[in-house]
């Protein structure tokens, strides 16, 4: 509701009345590839494009999904008047989510840190061992947030890993969860300073013209 | 039982492979048989596994070791292998890829 008077003035930047609900979808594509715009028009890179040798892997079923960032931060303080400024340094961004989705053996070995799968028909059998600390990967999470028109937003980052120690939870009744798969963006000196982490992106051809 | 000579003529072109035998004897008309060629077609596999797959039709043995393997396969057995992929619907509406697909250079 419009303010009744005291409302700002000048040239205003307005809050619009779109809503974002749920989980985006989640891609994974080895880093070693080039993302599919590499960089697009306006300098970005972002999306996939899946190949024979690094195909693309989606993480179905998520559950609980956050986004977050991890920054340092710390106070420029002066004895004589107190915090002037705080100065921050981002160390990560994370995607932190349960799955629920555990086949195919293809996708599970990625969030639980496993080998690579070995399929003589008809089984499939992969190995946990030491961690590959080399692996990184892309990661693209589109959100659709008009169906009727393909509205969507969208968060890509360079050079993700999965870190931490998951849990799996196998309850009676209930479909087997991994919970605390962590999806930590590091950032990638090899792209632009302003987008060494990764974007956001939105496409909506009705507000963007 | 007149003298009886052969010749074998093998020769190997790119993905075939065939042997000719002749024999000269007076008695006998010559015969040549020729063995059916085998033709191979490169197919490459599309998925993050260490596959050993057995060819339908000729019972060959193909080991592709991960994503974007390449290998030579019989003609005979292409199109089941081909056929190969997610035989059930994803979950989240996206469609995954067959296996395998022909390679060209």
């Amino acid at each position: 509701m419009a303010l009744v008077t005291g409302s700002a003035v000048g040239v205003l930047e307005a809050g619009e009345d779109i809503y974002l609900e749920g989980a985006p979808s989640l891609y994974l594509q080895d880093s070693a590839a080039d993302p599919w715009f590499n960089p697009d028009a306006d300098g970005f890179y972002w999306n996939l494009t899946g190949t024979s040798t690094y195909p693309v892997y989606e993480v179905g079923c998520p559950l609980d999904t956050t986004f977050s960032e991890n920054l340092t931060i710390n106070d420029v303080l002066c004895d004589n008047v107190g915090v002037k400024a705080t100065v921050q340094q981002r160390n990560y961004m994370q995607f932190a989510l349960t799955v629920q989705s555990w086949l195919p053996l293809q996708t599970l070995r990625l969030i639980l840190k496993g080998g690579l799968v070995t399929e003589t028909p008809p089984t499939q059998k992969f190995g946990f061992g030491k961690i590959n600390n080399n692996q990184f990967w892309h990661l693209y999470a589109p959100k659709v947030y008009d169906e009727d028109v393909g509205d969507y937003v969208w968060i890509y980052f360079h050079k993700v890993q999965f870190v931490d120690a998951f849990s799996a939870n196998m309850t009676f009744g209930t479909p087997w969860q991994i919970s605390n798969v962590n999806l930590r963006a590091f950032v990638d000196t090899t792209k632009p300073a302003a987008q060494q982490f990764g974007m956001f992106g939105r496409a909506d051809a009705s507000v963007i013209t | 039982m007149g003298k009886r000579s052969s010749t074998k003529l093998s020769s190997q072109l790119e993905g075939y492979h065939y042997e000719i035998h002749s024999y000269n004897d007076s008695n006998e008309e010559p015969v040549e048989t020729q063995d059916a060629g085998i033709q191979t077609v490169k197919i490459q596999l599309q998925k993050d596994v260490k596959l050993t797959c057995t060819g339908n039709v000729t019972g060959n043995t193909y080991v592709f070791n991960g994503a974007g393997a390449i290998v030579d396969v019989d003609q005979r057995d292409v199109e089941v292998l081909l056929l190969k992929g997610n035989k059930k619907p994803s979950c989240c509406g996206s469609y995954g890829s067959p296996y395998f697909r022909l390679y060209e250079v």
